[in-house]
């Protein structure tokens, strides 16, 4: 008998109902219960450091993008002003030493490569102006 | 690509690895009855590997597990998704190995008429690799009347005592059939591996 063609997944779906529609022990055909699970259970243990492991993997891509993107929106359009304007909050948040006198004195420039250094260090980016 | 997060219709990692821990002996017998089907004609991957990365896939939360749905139905549909990939990425690989890269710069020179485009290397015994599995369970039956009655049976859709009916076979018959099939599929898992 020619065998009609069926998708696979059909015929393997077919074939899971058949293996439900058959009993345990003719499911096991002699094969010993304890080394059977055994045998499974060793694989779901493997997968479980795998799938920890695509994780972390997954949380330290996830964690680059984060950091690419900060600093990405903290260089564009950083203007001289709000450079300024974020160095002298900086520094009367007590946390950066920085002479009033200095800051005025400061070009544009300047003003943007410290900011950004600060921002390298940790310092929290100032808000884009559009920010509500 | 971001694995979807657990929802109320899909089950959570936790709740995966419970169901999949609970399975009994016969069931990761199924599961690895059905690895050994799904894997036929998968190159550089047994059922071992693939029941794995199946499973590795579902913890990853790489795969949907709907709430409610048994832990082999989602096996199944998962292990064929994977198998599918698998047998994609091969014959991407081949396709690659085939091509050729041009530049664009040759279509100036005199050898330009040689260059082949390559719209699709796919040869006739190559459309037929891709139902490989197909081909080959057919394979392992040839010679048994008995056998190639079950699995044509299995391919219409029949199971259990449906199949038993349609096939003819007592139900003696239809159960020494079907194992003999097992066997069979798991004997040539076995002769595959290792790799």
């Amino acid at each position: 008998m020619t065998a009609p063609q069926m998708p696979q997944d059909d015929l393997l779906n077919t074939f899971l109902d058949e293996l439900l529609s058959m009993t345990d022990e003719e499911v096991l055909d002699g094969e010993d219960p304890a080394a059977v699970q055994a045998s499974g259970l060793a694989m779901l243990s493997k997968a479980k450091q795998e799938a920890a492991r695509h994780r972390l993997a997954a949380a330290k891509a996830g964690l680059a993008i984060a950091n690419a993107e900060q600093h990405s929106d903290a260089n564009k359009a950083m203007s001289g002003a709000e450079a300024k304007a974020f160095l002298r909050e900086a520094a009367n948040s007590g946390e950066y030493t920085l002479a009033a006198r200095k800051l005025e004195e400061m070009s544009d420039e300047a003003a943007i490569m410290v900011c950004r250094k600060l921002i390298r260090l940790g310092a929290k980016p100032p808000k884009d102006s559009d920010d509500p | 690509m971001r694995a979807p997060k657990p929802t109320g219709t899909t089950l959570s990692q936790a709740e995966r690895e419970a169901l999949l821990g609970q399975m009994s002996p016969a069931d990761w017998a199924r599961a690895k009855n059905l690895a050994r089907l799904a894997s036929l004609g998968l190159p550089d991957m047994g059922p071992d590997d693939l029941l794995q990365e199946t499973l590795t896939s579902l913890l990853s939360m790489d795969r949907v597990w709907h709430r409610g749905v048994h832990a082999l139905v989602t096996l199944a549909v998962a292990m064929h998704s994977v198998a599918s990939n698998t047998r994609e990425l091969a014959e991407n690989a081949r396709r690659d190995r085939y091509a050729t890269v041009t530049t664009g710069e040759e279509e100036t020179q005199e050898d330009a008429g040689r260059t082949v485009q390559v719209v699709d290397v796919l040869r006739p015994d190559d459309i037929v690799e891709q139902r490989q599995e197909l081909a080959q369970i057919e394979k392992l039956v040839q010679g048994d009347a008995e056998e190639e009655l079950v699995l044509t049976a299995w391919y219409m859709g029949y199971v259990g005592t449906e199949a038993q009916k349609e096939t003819g076979l007592t139900a003696h018959q239809y159960d020494a059939a079907r194992k003999r099939l097992v066997r069979k599929l798991k004997a040539h898992a076995a002769a595959r591996k290792p790799k």
